[in-house]
């Protein structure tokens, strides 16, 4: 007895440090009820308050990365302008610009906050009704589609991101028109999929998927995403297509309102008729 | 100021900032700076060794509060404190314990940075491979420890030459 007294004593801290590192290995597996807690509770609420000014802090130290995404954006999108274009075949009719009406004009918003890691996964934009925001518009960003405005304020507006598990987008392969839904399996972030290609469809890994024609809210062509994979489910008449998201929601800040000039007369087709 | 006020309003402090400013950095989407070791690291040589391994618990359990991250720096932090006088003694030349503070004044710059150094890349391994284990993928946690420890050592060596202004004359 005296001896084990003597061990437990001379080994007191080696035996101090085994205990804590198994009770924090034993915190570490149950993480999930430890985060039930009612002590984790308390520290997210203080968590909370500081996410505004997390949120500048996160703004001002990304700048340098966001500034050149836009200016990338800016220089595809000014090697379209007319003067980068010359004529090169004969005109055998006037070109009239009248013959053209402008349906979608897009105006520039800022993603305050973003989540990305949950199931359901939304944005809070700066736009808001007083700046012309309206439920059902497209929010696109400069690498591609980000989401639909599901709620409005006067000031802010809250849109649901492509990665929502609500969010069904109709989308189509740019090369043959070979339309799809595409859904959010709820797994990764950079993925989204397409589980309706019919099976005649031909798709190839490194398509690229745009919006589609069908889409009452998104100009048609807008980049989607690049498919990354691709399964031919042999019971079933559809194949499955892993897409590439081409927003990144784990940074994605500057975004586009895509305001749509039919969106009322579309809205009101809509609720007329009626077909499925 | 005494050092029984000292020593706990510096707890305080230095974990607020790890919580509230430098867990919001992720310099190349990774590279989290840990400020917090240095407050186990820095307490009083002669201090009790079961004193230092509790407070380096609860520490840790504070900064896992914040990043919900179960007892993850619990665990780093605890391996820390047991493995610092075996750090302490390779920066001085008795046994570690007569050293009157743990600090850049008393070790100077080379022996501070050394001793800081190889205590956080020791914390951070442990922090990655523990966190990893759920992973395994030893090459992305040696290169996060390694590059994770220089990162916090640069911040370290910054805010010790901000606020001692003993630091400024061994500089």
């Amino acid at each position: 007895m005296g001896k084990l007294l003597a061990f437990f004593k001379r080994n007191s801290v080696e035996l101090l440090f085994i205990g804590l590192q198994v009770l924090c290995l034993t915190l570490l597996v149950n993480t999930k009820s430890f985060q039930r807690s009612k002590w984790n509770h308390a520290t997210a609420g203080l968590n909370a308050r500081i996410i505004d000014a997390r949120s500048q802090i996160d703004t001002y130290l990304s700048l340098r990365s966001q500034n050149e995404l836009l200016q990338r954006e800016n220089a595809r999108l000014r090697s379209l302008t007319q003067d980068m274009f010359v004529l090169d075949a004969p005109v055998y009719f006037p070109l009239k610009n009248e013959l053209f009406e402008q349906q979608f004009r897009m105006f520039p918003g800022r993603a305050i906050n973003r989540s990305f890691r949950k199931t359901n996964n939304t944005l809070l934009i700066d736009k808001g009704e007083k700046h012309g925001v309206y439920r059902g518009m497209a929010v696109m960003g400069p690498n591609g589609v980000v989401g639909i405005v599901k709620s409005v304020y006067p000031r802010y507006s809250a849109a649901l991101a492509i990665i929502h598990s609500n969010v069904r987008l109709s989308v189509a392969l740019q090369k043959n028109n070979a339309f799809g839904t595409l859904t959010w399996d709820g797994r990764d972030h950079r993925f989204g999929q397409i589980t309706d290609l019919p099976s005649h469809a031909t798709i190839d890994i490194g398509d690229t998927v745009v919006t589609d024609t069908r889409s009452s809210i998104f100009p048609p062509g807008m980049i989607v995403g690049i498919v990354d994979g691709v399964e031919y489910n042999t019971t079933g008449d559809f194949i499955h297509a892993q897409v590439q998201l081409a927003t990144d929601f784990s940074t994605i800040r500057a975004v586009y309102m895509v305001e749509n000039f039919r969106a009322d007369e579309l809205q009101n087709i809509e609720k007329q008729e009626t077909y499925e | 100021m005494n050092e029984s006020v000292r020593i706990p309003l510096g707890f305080v402090l230095g974990i607020l900032f790890q919580v509230l400013i430098l867990n919001n950095i992720q310099l190349l989407g990774f590279m989290n700076p840990y400020y917090y070791p240095l407050l186990i690291m820095t307490l009083p040589a002669a201090m009790n060794q079961h004193g230092v391994l509790v407070i380096a618990f609860f520490t840790g359990i504070a900064v896992d509060a914040f990043e919900h991250t179960g007892a993850l720096h619990a665990s780093a932090a605890v391996v820390l404190a047991y493995l610092r006088p075996i750090l302490l003694r390779l920066v001085s030349t008795q046994s570690g314990r007569e050293l009157p503070s743990v600090s850049l004044a008393v070790l100077g710059f080379r022996n501070f940075t050394l001793y800081v150094f190889i205590g956080l890349f020791l914390h951070h391994f442990v922090l990655f491979f523990v966190d990893a284990l759920r992973l395994s993928n030893i090459d992305i946690v040696l290169l996060r420890t390694i590059s994770t420890t220089v990162f916090s050592l640069v911040v370290i060596l910054v805010i010790q030459g901000l606020i001692s202004p003993q630091a400024k004359k061994s500089l």
